[in-house]
């Protein structure tokens, strides 16, 4: 597939391009923070030429099936209706792609309007941490299911993406306000928030509750069968068996972690300790390194795991059971993310004018976010108009409180909140950039909720693959 | 104490608690299976009387129609429209009759305000057009000449007609929810029934008497070559106890069948693995030839008096692909039978050579269609709110509503041009603007200039 090539060249694209904007950090001339953005736009118009191509191939892809499948060969409005029907925002590779591109248009949007510096550098790692769990998942055109033929995919998975994209930038916004705002808020509730925040993201990772009782962090299970590589999910699935696995070794680390975040972090936002805030912080960060390093080895040695009677024979025959990044892409990308929001905390406790002195001012960040997450809320509202007339037409109910549905419903009264609490005297400023950060948690949850198996399935599970 | 509740309704933090607990629903929600019914629900969890006491008294098996969510939903819609009462006339009143005059105390209130000293009047009328096309026509009083410009007023109104659009939704969606009925039913080709499994409150489900029946004359499934469904549609049928059909369609994802108030949604099949009808031709090769269509164990009668029985049907019979074995029985009791093939039409007429040939036209596999039946009384209305919200957005967040004033007096050095305006929302970029336009104009900031 050359969409894929193309794909692949942008991704290059913005990766050297993140490495110009970072070496901008350290020389500031305005030569190199211009090569650097006219390397992000060039690289998106690859990735846009390459999204088109993507769509055309799927078209062809989707012609010859139904031609095979009606065994007449399809002209005229039958053949472009067929071809256009399936988008390049179809299954979840072509989502995760298709929301880099949403993250890369967002933050050309905001690098052009406000010059925003460590924006652009956050824009960037989110849109590469998309491209790298698309990378994780199957690149593969296959034909589109019937539920998804509808014109309203366009406007509906359009405006989620976008959506998800500026409220992502905005949450960005909001942290680095939260940092630069020293006069209103102090440095131990900065880290403390992290640390709660990371601390419940971890508890989500370990499988919720679960973790308590079983101490464990969840990942698919994978299968040698024959001569290739099958997920034992799929393997199953008419079986309606659940066969996640727990991976050796990490359940009491991710515990721990769990419980010295959240604790560490409430006593940090109290007020408590905030003479050792550097320390608390460096041991919670020393943790997820050891956690995700683990996590990495278990992956990288493809470990092999038994399985238990009771369960193996549910399976189709297979010479071994194993796990490896695909068992938890998902998870794995969050771990990912999760060290990087630590290092940049880490970095703002050690080096703080590093980060503040390269900021803009505070009001200019909060207005920026602001924005951002009008935008965001506004493209939120079109989601659920649009999947609410989708829904009626397809599925005969408009709203189902369906997890995916009440997860995007979840990410809009989060913005309904942070606008509020922008005209609410008190809670406008550092709470309201409190909850701008928090939307970027929702997102994380109602987009992927569904997919780290935190939620029940729901009538969307066809985006899962 | 009524003035306190009153303070109570119309402020901005109890909407802000109330998104937070309806927002907390919707994680719990989430959270747990909303699926099952109360029983099911409670037998997934802990022993623990507390547990269970608490699951039950939050009724977290069906969290959105729970006694505490249908609470917060409530109480916010009485925040809206107490907020809406206690701020929209006054924000109408000022709108349909404002007071034009850019007075010194109205000056002492206004954060954009810059002037211009200018020795002729004219020319102080053309800076101001020049800042604003729109201030052109004064009120005079006395010897000051006032102008004023409301600019995008209907963004003003944005926030109150999302708020409508949103009572709109939520009264339609809960009269929606207790008059609607959300059923599923599943019907086998060639059969119809009046009766559907509906959901009702707190998971339980219930039947329901459509009072008219809906049938299914046909299902077809397309599927692509690895075997996955590509389209699937069934022929449905309505009819009542007085007309045998008043109703047809074809249905398929995205395109459902409407009668009486319900719509009938293709959702899912489910084959009938003993139900496959085969379409057998019999011919004697001069005068008599007939087509039949017989599930397996039927039979057909021949005119010589011989009975031909479908019996059994392979995949792939040696290697020969599909065949049927059909039973073949004399009037005189003697029975036997022969194999036809699907790919060999002519087999049965050149091998068996008997005074009737068979030929396996077509193998039709049998479906059950699963539909999805909604009656949701109100849709019109609740979409309506969808479009009046759309409407309430575009107010909001594509529209700058400025007021901008003018004002043209005597001074010492001649005439003194003061403009000031007064946004209502997206103050930075109010601010920006006024400062560019009036900068380029060689306006100077007032003395209460804040920018």
């Amino acid at each position: 597939m050359f969409s894929t090539t193309l794909y692949n060249i942008s991704t290059a694209g913005y990766v050297a391009s993140l490495a110009i904007f970072a070496t901008h950090l350290v020389n500031s001339k305005k030569l190199i923070l211009k090569a650097g953005v006219l390397l992000v736009a060039l690289s998106f118009l690859v990735q846009t030429g390459g999204m088109v191509l993507r769509w055309m191939e799927a078209g062809q892809l989707e012609v010859s099936a139904a031609e095979l499948a009606v065994g007449q060969t399809l002209t005229g409005w039958s053949w472009f209706v067929v071809f256009t029907q399936h988008p390049p925002w179809s299954n979840l590779y072509e989502i995760m792609v298709y929301m880099s591109w949403g993250i890369i248009m967002v933050t050309l949007f905001a690098e052009i309007s406000w010059r925003l510096s460590w924006v652009r550098h956050m824009g960037m790692i989110l849109a590469l941490m998309a491209l790298g769990m698309a990378a994780l998942t199957d690149a593969a055109i296959k034909p589109l299911v019937p539920a998804l033929k509808s014109w309203w995919i366009m406007i509906h998975v359009i405006s989620a993406s976008i959506a998800y994209a500026a409220g992502s930038l905005a949450a960005v916004m909001c942290w680095l306000a939260l940092m630069k705002d020293q006069e209103r808020v102090n440095r131990g509730k900065i880290a403390g928030f992290a640390l709660v925040l990371m601390g419940v993201l971890l508890f989500a990772l370990g499988g919720g509750p679960r973790l308590f009782s079983e101490q464990a962090y969840f990942v698919k299970l994978l299968a040698i069968a024959g001569e290739g590589v099958v997920n034992v999910l799929d393997m199953a699935k008419d079986k309606g068996a659940s066969f996640l696995v727990p991976m050796p070794g990490l359940g009491w680390p991710m515990l721990i972690a769990v419980l010295t975040h959240i604790l560490g972090g409430l006593l940090l936002f109290r007020g408590v300790l905030s003479k050792y805030i550097r320390e608390i912080f460096t041991v919670n960060f020393l943790l997820i390194i050891v956690i995700l390093l683990s996590v990495l080895t278990h992956d990288l040695r493809h470990s092999p795991i038994s399985v238990d009677s009771s369960v193996a024979h549910h399976l189709a025959p297979a010479t071994g059971y194993f796990i490896s990044f695909k068992s938890h892409t998902w998870s794995l990308g969050l771990l990912i993310l999760l060290v990087l929001i630590e290092m940049l905390v880490l970095l703002f406790l050690f080096k703080p004018s590093f980060i503040s002195d390269r900021l803009p001012a505070v009001n200019v960040l909060e207005n920026s976010a602001y924005k951002a997450i009008s935008l965001a809320f506004f493209l939120m509202s079109i989601v659920l108009i649009t999947g609410a007339l989708w829904a009626h037409y397809a599925w005969g109910r408009y709203w189902a409180w369906d997890p995916k549905e009440t997860g995007a419903l979840a990410i809009w009264i989060t913005y309904a909140i942070y606008l509020h609490a922008r005209r609410t005297s008190g809670l406008a400023g550092p709470v309201s950039s409190l909850i701008g950060v928090l939307g970027f948690f929702v997102i994380i949850i109602g987009f992927l909720g569904v997919n780290l198996g935190l939620f029940a399935d729901g009538l969307h599970t066809y985006g899962n693959s | 104490m009524i003035d306190a509740c009153w303070r109570i309704f119309v402020s901005l933090r109890l909407t802000f608690i109330l998104l937070g607990v309806i927002f907390l629903g919707a994680v719990l929600g989430m959270s747990f299976d909303q699926t099952l019914s109360y029983e099911e629900f409670l037998s997934g969890q802990p022993d623990s009387s507390f547990a269970r006491f608490t699951l039950s008294f939050f009724e977290l098996n069906d969290a959105f129609h729970s006694w505490w969510f249908s609470l917060a939903i409530f109480l916010l819609a009485a925040n809206l429209i107490a907020c809406s009462i206690e701020r929209l006339p006054r924000i109408f009143f000022d709108a349909v009759r404002p007071r034009p005059f850019l007075t010194d105390r109205r000056l002492a209130g206004l954060n954009l305000v810059h002037h211009l000293d200018l020795s002729d009047e004219n020319m102080a009328k053309i800076k101001l057009s020049q800042f604003n096309k729109y201030l052109v026509k004064p009120v005079t009083y006395g010897n000051i000449k006032y102008f004023y410009y409301d600019h995008q007023i209907g963004g003003r109104f944005g926030v109150y007609i999302v708020h409508i659009a949103l009572l709109i939704i939520m009264f339609s969606s809960v009269y929606a929810t207790q008059n609607g009925v959300d059923a599923h039913v599943v019907i086998e080709e060639g059969h119809k029934t009046r009766f559907i499994t509906a959901k009702g409150a707190g998971g339980v489900n219930y039947t329901h008497d459509l009072g008219f029946y809906i049938g299914c004359d046909d299902f077809r499934l397309r599927t692509f070559v690895d075997n996955s469904a590509m389209e699937f549609e069934s022929d449905l049928f309505i009819s009542t106890d007085h007309a045998d059909r008043v109703a047809s369609q074809t249905v398929r994802v995205n395109q459902p069948l409407s009668y009486a108030g319900f719509t009938f949604y293709q959702s899912s099949y489910r084959p009938l693995n003993s139900e496959k009808v085969v379409e057998l031709k019999v011919s004697d090769g001069k005068n008599f030839n007939q087509n039949y269509r017989l599930r397996l164990g039927e039979d057909l009668v021949l005119p010589s008096g011989e009975r031909l029985v479908a019996e059994k049907l392979f995949d792939d019979f040696a290697g020969l692909g599909q065949a049927l074995r059909v039973g073949k029985k004399s009037p005189d009791g003697a029975s036997s039978y022969f194999h036809i093939f699907r790919r060999y039409p002519g087999f049965d007429r050149t091998v068996r050579n008997d005074s009737y040939s068979v030929v396996l036209a077509d193998v039709d596999q049998q479906f059950a269609t699963g539909l999805s039946i909604g009656y949701v009384p109100g849709i019109s209305i609740i979409f309506s709110g969808f479009l009046i919200l759309l409407v309430g957005l575009y107010l909001c967040f594509f529209t700058v509503p400025v007021r901008y004033f003018g004002r043209i007096e005597p001074s010492i050095a001649g005439f003194r041009l003061t403009v000031a305006a007064q946004g209502f929302r997206n103050l930075t970029a109010v601010r920006d603007d006024f400062v560019k336009r009036s900068k380029s104009l060689g306006f100077k900031p007032s003395e209460n200039n804040h920018v």
